[in-house]
């Protein structure tokens, strides 16, 4: 067994002659040349994605909505903490877009400031919970057997637990709540999903050929995991990822809603809509404002996540 | 088939007392005195303080304190407020109104859900298909309690077809908040559907079915449906015990007297024995309804029980 | 619940509703059939021009690589392309003079499993996983017959017995993947005869399978064949099997016939240089010591055709006129067509 040319220029004339069912797609793409496919797919997604209408909307909401957060003197001259009393519950006008609070500050610029918050919340909590998720679900995919199964037992006791009702029990038993134990709290409830998800990534990429490849090589197990697991078996994290950025915005804004959340002064979507939620009839610009702000930076979240999804996993379609 | 049983039972053991002992654990490990928060600013005998210690276990060790309260809760005894009322009472009290509501929810999001989901599936990239999935994002995208208040506000204020809040109004009292509680369900049944169904169209069974010479009602409603059902009779499971759990904040917009309520209201009490005790009962039901959709799973998927 | 269907019974089965059969037309006539797949990336044409006949009791292969557009046709004729993206854009498919592809889908559902039956490549892939085999036989006569459910039972059981499977009344229970690779293709085959086809449809039948079991099930179809006087269309890239139970063959290079003949003709000397090469690709005890010839290159991509005759990059007999002109298939006497410029030729070296 001598023959060290490469398959193709061998010429057989059965290559690809063990029939598949032929589908159109199937005929009309040609094999992926690239062994981890992972440049192609990327790029093929990026060609795709570029074209989405879906996905362009979805990024410029979630441009807008990052602006807004890092700079929301860009968008509002006023200053949402100077409030003139007098000007309480006041309705929407020309000068004032959204109208006054209880309080008498500037709703525009409150709701404006309020995407800060949620913004940064969202990323935190899905980047720390995305990093737990992927040490853990390497650990489990890859090495398997014990460790494996108490992690595996450790989510299903984690899953038993509604995220709401958990948020609930733990964060009322804070006394102070402010960003960070709001988000340790999301990131604590928020990782199990993705860990189940990296988890059956790793499981499939880890029998890829090259990855036994590497191994046969002498990778150490860290090598292997970072460079050939990890960049195969991180799509669905990454969709899921920006799901959930949307999901965990919408759950910091309950909580601070059900005033387990964020405590004034802080300035959220969340706590406006509670604060809006007693006066719905004399006042109702006072919850549609920032419900409508929160329910499109979700759905930009929700949105892109859908397409990246539709791009990155051919299956779907 | 058996086997595959006994397996799903001995699972669900651990799971069950390592979620009690969580809850447990988060509720009663962090510091706080609940007896003096109980007082509250009055200050309390100590012969009174010790009497109240002892018989909520609360000066034994915590494991024991744990132990006692889980054979407690397997023969149904979920212990008794600060005030001497059994847990199970309040419970008994509120679960009705919380399983009615529920129940709707679960039937509307079953209901729209699946014809939506088959619709787009049938036709996936047709119109229908793209309202579906475009609506379904936006319903996902709306956090429940801006809905709750949306339609608090259109449609039992401005247009008064619904009672706005409260149970006075007997079943239609449960209508909305239903609407309001299964729409975010039902945008996942919706989806899940959609994607499950529209995969099996293309599977090749469902290609012999039609070789067969079935009828496309046949082919569609029989070969492509009982196997698309599968992965959204797991979410329905999962989302029964989560519809009793997400109960809180539907219960809050439109005051209704369920658990959810409840729940709130013993945590702003800190009444922990309450808080313990419904959302212990909420994660028991939740487990439950896994294990039933584990069963059903089971008969649905011939290939699961030779797992 | 039992149904009463209007084409029930033996007496009704000579016609399908309101359909008037040509006594003196062939079983199966497929003229000029086009098929185009629309995809992303452009029109697919997975068939251009595809036409061929199957007498009563004749056996037909078609052979092919994957891609060559084979399977595409007859799922054309059965009427199961996906649709989106499949289309069928011309020609006709005649069952015994009624052109399929003008019925409305009512009547032509009609003609599948009754007239015309389709035996898959993949049987796991292709039996319903969630259902009993016997289940899935039995709905034939269920749903075709109006058959009450315990004599459905017992001509599925009679059918599972004739396609040779044992313990055929234990096995009526089982689920697909609790049968062998060989046992799911005989339940396929005895689903796809259940209503005694006139015309049957084996798409790879053996490709999924262990070499002996092949040899097996292949004896099992021929003999069956024999028995019942079906007409058969074997789709195959497997040329032994070709030579072994099949009278007449026509080979396919993307999208087209390029050539047909009697399998005795074709094996003797091939009029198409890829028939050819296909000949010269398999290994037979008598070559043993000479070695293979591959046909060099891959197959093509249909979504940018080579101008001129498809197979000529591929070609070692290819002139400047190859890139130019496509060959139409030509009448050579003999009942042979070819579609090579240099058909003539390419006879001359074949012998």
């Amino acid at each position: 067994m001598s023959d060290l040319r490469r398959p193709e220029q061998v010429a057989e004339p059965d290559t690809e002659f063990a029939g598949h069912t032929e589908v159109a797609e199937e005929l009309v793409e040609p094999p992926q040349a690239d062994p981890a496919g992972t440049t192609s797919l990327w790029s093929d997604a990026w060609r795709e994605l570029r074209s989405s209408p879906l996905f362009l909307a979805s990024l410029a909401l979630v441009v807008l909505f990052g602006l807004m957060a890092a700079a929301p003197q860009l968008f509002t001259s006023a200053d949402p903490r100077s409030c003139v009393l007098s000007n309480s519950l006041q309705r929407p006008s020309a000068e004032h877009w959204f109208g006054f609070d209880l309080q008498g500050c500037d709703y525009y610029a409150r709701t404006v400031y309020g995407a800060r918050i949620s913004m940064s919340i969202g990323v935190t909590v899905i980047a720390f919970a995305a990093f737990v998720a992927i040490v853990l679900g390497s650990i489990a995919g890859y090495f398997g057997g014990v460790l494996d199964a108490v992690i595996a037992r450790i989510t299903d006791i984690w899953f038993a637990i509604p995220t709401i009702l958990g948020g609930i029990v733990i964060l009322s038993l804070l006394g102070n709540r402010g960003f960070f134990q709001v988000s340790l709290v999301l990131v604590i409830l928020g990782w199990p999903t993705m860990l189940r998800l990296y988890r059956s990534s790793v499981l499939s990429v880890k029998e890829m050929d090259y990855v036994e490849a590497a191994r046969a090589l002498g990778a150490s197990d860290f090598r292997i995991l970072t460079k050939h697991i990890l960049p195969n078996a991180i799509t669905p994290v990454i969709i899921y990822g920006a799901i959930s950025i949307g999901v965990i915005i919408s759950a910091e804004a309950a909580l601070s809603f059900l005033g387990v959340g964020l405590q004034l002064p802080a300035i959220s979507w969340g706590l406006m809509i509670s604060g809006a939620q007693t006066r719905i009839l004399q006042a109702p610009h006072l919850l549609l404002f920032p419900g409508l702000f929160l329910s499109l930076a979700v759905f930009g979240f929700i949105l892109m996540g859908d397409a990246l999804r539709d791009a990155l996993d051919p299956k779907g379609r | 088939m058996g086997r595959y049983m006994i397996r799903r039972l001995l699972q669900f053991i651990p799971v069950f007392l390592g979620a009690t002992f969580l809850i447990f654990a988060l509720v009663f490990l962090i510091p706080g005195d609940p007896i003096r928060a109980l007082s509250g600013d009055k200050p309390m005998p100590p012969s009174v303080h010790a009497a109240l210690e002892e018989r909520y276990n609360l000066n034994k060790p915590f494991w024991q304190q744990y132990t006692l309260y889980v054979t407690g809760v397997v023969q149904g005894d979920f212990g008794e407020d600060f005030r001497g009322r059994q847990v199970v009472d309040i419970m008994r009290e509120r679960i009705p109104v919380t399983f009615k509501l529920a129940m709707y929810a679960f039937a509307f999001e079953i209901v729209i859900g699946l014809t939506a989901g088959v619709m787009a599936g049938l036709r996936k990239g047709g119109f229908v298909d793209n309202l579906v999935r475009v609506s379904t994002l936006v319903v996902i995208s709306i956090p429940i309690f801006v809905l709750g208040f949306m339609a608090q506000l259109l449609i039992g204020v401005r247009l008064g077809w619904l009672p706005v809040s409260g149970l006075g109004a007997g079943t239609s009292s449960f209508i909305m908040p239903a609407i309001v509680l299964g729409s975010l369900s039902l945008a996942y049944i919706a989806r899940l559907t959609r994607t499950s169904l529209a995969e099996n169209m293309r599977a090749d069974y469902v290609r012999t079915a039609t070789a067969k010479g079935l009828k496309r009602s046949r082919v569609v409603g029989v070969h492509a449906m009982r196997n698309s059902m599968i992965p959204v009779i797991t979410f329905l499971g999962v989302d029964l015990g989560a519809l009793m759990g997400g109960a809180i904040i539907t219960e809050g917009i439109f005051n209704l007297p369920g658990l959810g309520n409840a729940v709130f209201t013993a945590v702003t009490r800190q009444e922990g024995t309450v808080v313990v005790g419904i959302v212990t009962f909420l994660v028991l039901l939740f487990l439950l309804s896994n294990l039933i959709v584990d069963v059903l799973y089971a008969v649905l998927d011939p290939r699961i029980r030779y797992e | 619940m039992k149904r009463v269907v209007t084409d029930a019974g033996p007496a009704a089965r000579e016609s399908v509703e309101g359909v008037d059969f040509d006594p003196n037309a062939p079983l199966l006539e497929v003229t000029d059939l086009h098929v185009e797949f629309r995809t992303r990336a452009g029109v697919v044409k997975a068939n251009d021009g595809v036409s061929y006949q199957l007498g009563k009791g004749e056996t037909m292969a078609i052979v092919g690589e994957s891609g060559s557009g084979k399977t595409v046709s007859a799922q054309a004729v059965m009427g199961i392309i996906d649709t989106p993206p499949g289309y069928v854009t011309n020609g006709s498919a005649r069952f015994r003079g009624v052109d399929l592809f003008q019925l409305p889908e009512s009547e032509r559902r009609g003609f599948r499993g009754e007239k015309m039956a389709m035996i898959f490549q993949d049987a796991l892939s292709a039996l319903n996983p969630v259902f009993r085999v016997g289940w899935q036989i039995a709905e034939m006569y269920r749903q075709h017959r109006g058959a009450s459910k315990s004599e459905a039972r017992q001509k599925s059981i009679e059918l599972l017995d004739r396609v040779k499977i044992p313990g055929a009344k234990e096995r009526f229970d089982s689920y697909p993947h609790e049968f062998s690779g060989g046992m799911r293709q005989r339940a396929m085959i005895a689903m796809a005869l259940a209503l005694d086809p006139e015309v049957l449809i084996a798409d790879e039948p053996t490709t999924a399978l262990d070499v002996t079991v092949q040899a097996q099930i292949m004896k099992l179809l021929a003999d069956l064949q024999a028995e019942t006087g079906m007409g058969m269309i074997l789709i195959t890239h497997d040329l032994a099997v070709v030579a072994e139970v099949t009278d007449r063959a026509a080979v396919m290079y993307a999208g087209r016939i390029v050539e047909e003949g009697t399998t005795r003709q074709l094996f003797k000397g091939p009029l198409h240089p890829y028939t050819l090469g296909l000949m010269n690709s398999i290994a037979t005890p008598e070559q043993k010591g000479t070695s293979l010839i591959p046909i060099p290159g891959s197959p093509p991509d249909l979504l940018h055709l080579p101008t001129g005759c498809p197979f000529h990059p591929r070609c070692i007999y290819a002139q400047a006129v190859c890139a130019e002109v496509r060959p139409p298939l030509r009448d050579l006497g003999d009942h042979r067509t070819s579609a090579c410029h240099f058909a003539e030729e390419v006879a001359e070296v074949g012998r």
